[in-house]
């Protein structure tokens, strides 16, 4: 019966050899405390398989019924059946147990199919599961493409968004630039057209245009008798370009009505007023003022 | 004749220090100060009257009258109707563009409508063309004896309006000529318009005649004549001819003038010894009190406007210098201190200048004493021997003759002896011309 592969009761045995001498030596230790690790090589060797001592209590075998005190396993395991006594007997003996036999062997089979439908079923479910895995993996992994995708394009987005901003704010910056660039042209012009006009007011071309002014207003005024020393009259003219006079208006007088008139008639009279040779020397307002020497 | 023209090309440097220049930066107004003016008159404009009565011409041009007063003051150049670029005659037809490109300064307006037979109305208006405003506007009533009157009086209201001062158009102007020779010579006390105009003798003598002075109210002619080979003084009511001899002491009787109230005159007596002095004698009791008792010759009395002193010519200091006394009474005070001779004074109807005639380097000139600034003076004439110097009612203007070859003539000049006018008279050596009072209407 070499054939047998799997012995349940034999590997019954065992394990409840193993279980007693493992109790025994539980029980050793008791009274043996400082030997305890002074244990035999052989069990040792034997407890190879066993991963490790103190898990042993945790094995199923445990639950098992306690075990008999002194086991005799051969006779349990190896006893032979009883020989009939009779061929009927004999043969009807053997055709139970080849009746048992072939439902043994049908059981291994079955035992074999469900097996290897387990296995195969194992195998399904594994590679379902794997499958399902792969697939969950490449979702994620597709997910996290992605996700890695937009992030990049978003990441694309905020730098153009980034760079849009920088460029208007450069755009910005040169316009300001340009802005005060021509500001200070414009103010450089300015002060250089001012210079120029200080210049010609401080040339004798002003002194001629003012000599020309007032003599031109000396020639057109008829004062009144009332007009004499003492008077004080302001007159402001506003001309055009040419010189016409567009109107004249009195800011202050101290003279009489007459005076005042006098006054008015002698600036409207004297348009138009000479023009300056230097055009930056015109001003669109004069005013002239009215004192008499007596 | 000429004007003096009082520009003057001033030196550059004054002009440069007359301006101011505005500061770099804020551009300012550009100044520039007017201290010299033109004396030329200034252009106005008087626009024909419009006409409308039963003859094809008004009886009197009153616009021509009108112009040729503001021409006469010297002050005003009316333009050319030539010039005219419209011609209107109520305010409503004036387009003062027309008159601002002629650049005048006034324009007057106006017409004359018959009322009936002889009865005008004088309607004139005066416009400001820079302004565009009326300055002022009358109608008034008139005869064909008074047309001329009333344009004088227009005139008078326009002139007062541009310049501020009184016109004197409607004033009259007194005088005496002397015509022909020896047996022949006749004098003549006159009285015509301020312009020579309307002339009719008062009084016409063989022997001379001296002195005319108005009374206030402008109806009485006070003045001293020779007739009866003696002088005396006399007032002769205008209107009706009546003339009073006030005054015929033995001697001298001189120099006669009305006080401002009328009531007294003043006159110089020399008594039987020679001796000139100043005496005032009340018209209505012919009372005469004398004021001054110097043994030099005291003459030429003239009352100040507020009735308080007489101005006299006195040669007790030498030469001839003005001299006052309170007509009160008391010691007189020398007035006159600028050269040898300043005679025949006579004051301002407004109180602030004195006349006289002032030995100008060898000519006998008027000269005119400031009398409210520090009795400054400046001779107003230019003849060689300018006599009898008289105010105008409105103080601006004097009247005086000045002799040119054996004649004396008339001439106008104003106080400040920038304007001087001829007036044309009826021939003859002119002499002694008084201006008279405002005439009261």
């Amino acid at each position: 019966m070499t054939s047998r592969a799997f012995n349940p009761g034999a590997f019954l045995l065992a394990v409840l050899l193993h279980v007693a001498i493992a109790a025994s030596f539980l029980f050793a230790l008791e009274f043996a405390p400082e030997q305890r690790v002074e244990t035999p090589l052989v069990i040792k060797a034997s407890l190879s398989s066993v991963p490790d001592v103190v898990s042993l209590p945790q094995e199923p075998v445990v639950e098992t019924p306690a075990p008999e005190p002194e086991p005799e396993p051969e006779p349990i395991v190896e006893e032979p059946p009883p020989p009939d006594p009779s061929i009927e007997e004999r043969r009807r003996l053997e055709a139970e147990k080849l009746e048992r036999d072939r439902q043994i062997e049908r059981e291994k089979l079955e035992e074999i199919r469900r097996r290897e439908e387990e296995t195969a079923r194992q195998k399904a479910l594994e590679e379902q599961r794997k499958k399902e895995e792969a697939e969950r993996k490449r979702r994620e992994e597709e997910a996290e493409r992605k996700r890695r995708e937009e992030e990049a394009l978003e990441e694309k987005r905020r730098q153009a968004e980034l760079e849009r901003e920088r460029e208007i704010e450069r755009q910005r910056a040169e316009n300001e630039r340009l802005k005060r660039e021509e500001e200070e042209q414009a103010l450089a012009a300015a002060i250089a057209a001012e210079e120029a006009r200080t210049a010609a007011r401080n040339s004798s071309e002003m002194t001629a245009y003012l000599f020309a002014l007032q003599q031109k207003v000396v020639r057109n005024w008829s004062p009144p008798p009332s007009a004499t020393a003492g008077l004080n009259c302001e007159v402001r003219v506003r001309q055009t370009p040419n010189g016409e006079v567009l109107d004249a208006r009195v800011l202050s007088c101290n003279g009489d009505a007459a005076v005042e008139r006098s006054i008015e008639a002698a600036v409207r009279r004297a348009s138009p007023l000479p023009v300056p040779q230097n055009s930056l020397l015109f001003e669109p307002n004069i005013t002239f003022v009215f004192k008499p020497d007596g | 004749m000429s004007i003096p023209r009082k520009i003057s090309l001033l030196p550059l440097v004054a002009i440069a220090l007359a301006i101011t220049l505005p500061s770099s930066g804020a551009r300012a107004d550009l100044r520039v100060e007017i201290t010299e003016w033109n004396i030329e008159p200034a252009p106005v404009a008087v626009v024909p009257f419009g006409w409308q009565g039963s003859t094809a011409a008004a009886p009197l041009d009153v616009a021509e009258v009108i112009a040729a007063d503001l021409r006469r003051s010297g002050r005003f150049a009316p333009i050319e109707e030539s010039q005219m670029l419209s011609r209107p005659t109520t305010g409503t037809d004036i387009d003062f563009d027309d008159w601002r490109i002629l650049k005048v300064e006034a324009v007057v307006i106006g017409r004359v409508e018959q009322t009936g037979d002889n009865a005008y109305s004088v309607q004139f208006q005066l416009f400001d063309p820079f302004r565009g405003t009326q300055l002022v506007g009358y109608r008034m009533p008139a005869s064909r004896g008074t047309l001329r009157q009333t344009a004088h009086r227009a005139a008078d209201m326009i002139y007062e309006k541009l310049t501020g001062i009184k016109g004197v158009f409607a004033t009259r102007v007194a005088y005496v000529t002397a015509a022909g020779q020896g047996e022949n010579r006749q004098y003549r006390l006159i009285v015509s318009d301020h312009d020579g105009e309307n002339e009719y003798t008062i009084l016409e003598s063989s022997d001379p005649l001296m002195s005319p002075a108005w009374s206030p109210d402008s109806r009485q002619l006070a003045y001293v004549s020779f007739e009866d080979s003696r002088s005396s003084i006399w007032v002769q009511t205008l209107r009706t001819g009546n003339r009073i001899r006030v005054s015929s002491e033995p001697g001298v009787n001189g120099a006669p003038a009305f006080s401002p109230d009328g009531r007294q005159l003043v006159l110089t007596l020399g008594g039987a010894d020679g001796n000139l002095d100043i005496y005032v004698m009340d018209l209505a009791t012919r009372q005469k009190r004398r004021l001054t008792t110097h043994r030099a010759i005291d003459t030429e009395g003239s009352w100040s406007p507020d009735g308080r002193y007489i101005y006299f010519n006195s040669d007790r200091a030498g030469g001839p210098q003005v001299y006052r006394v309170p007509v009160s009474g008391g010691t007189p005070e020398r007035v006159t201190f600028e050269g040898s001779y300043n005679a025949r004074p006579r004051l301002s109807p407004d109180g602030k200048k004195l006349a006289v005639v002032h030995n100008d380097r060898g000519n006998f000139r008027i000269a005119v004493y400031d009398l409210e600034r520090d009795n400054q003076m400046v001779v107003v004439s230019t003849g060689r021997q300018d006599e009898s110097p008289s105010f105008a009612p409105n103080s601006d203007t004097l009247i005086y003759a000045t002799r040119q070859a054996r004649n004396g003539e008339l001439e106008t000049v104003t106080a400040d002896g920038l304007i001087r006018q001829r007036i044309q008279s009826g021939g003859g050596d002119v002499r002694e011309p008084v201006w008279s009072p405002f005439p009261r209407y």
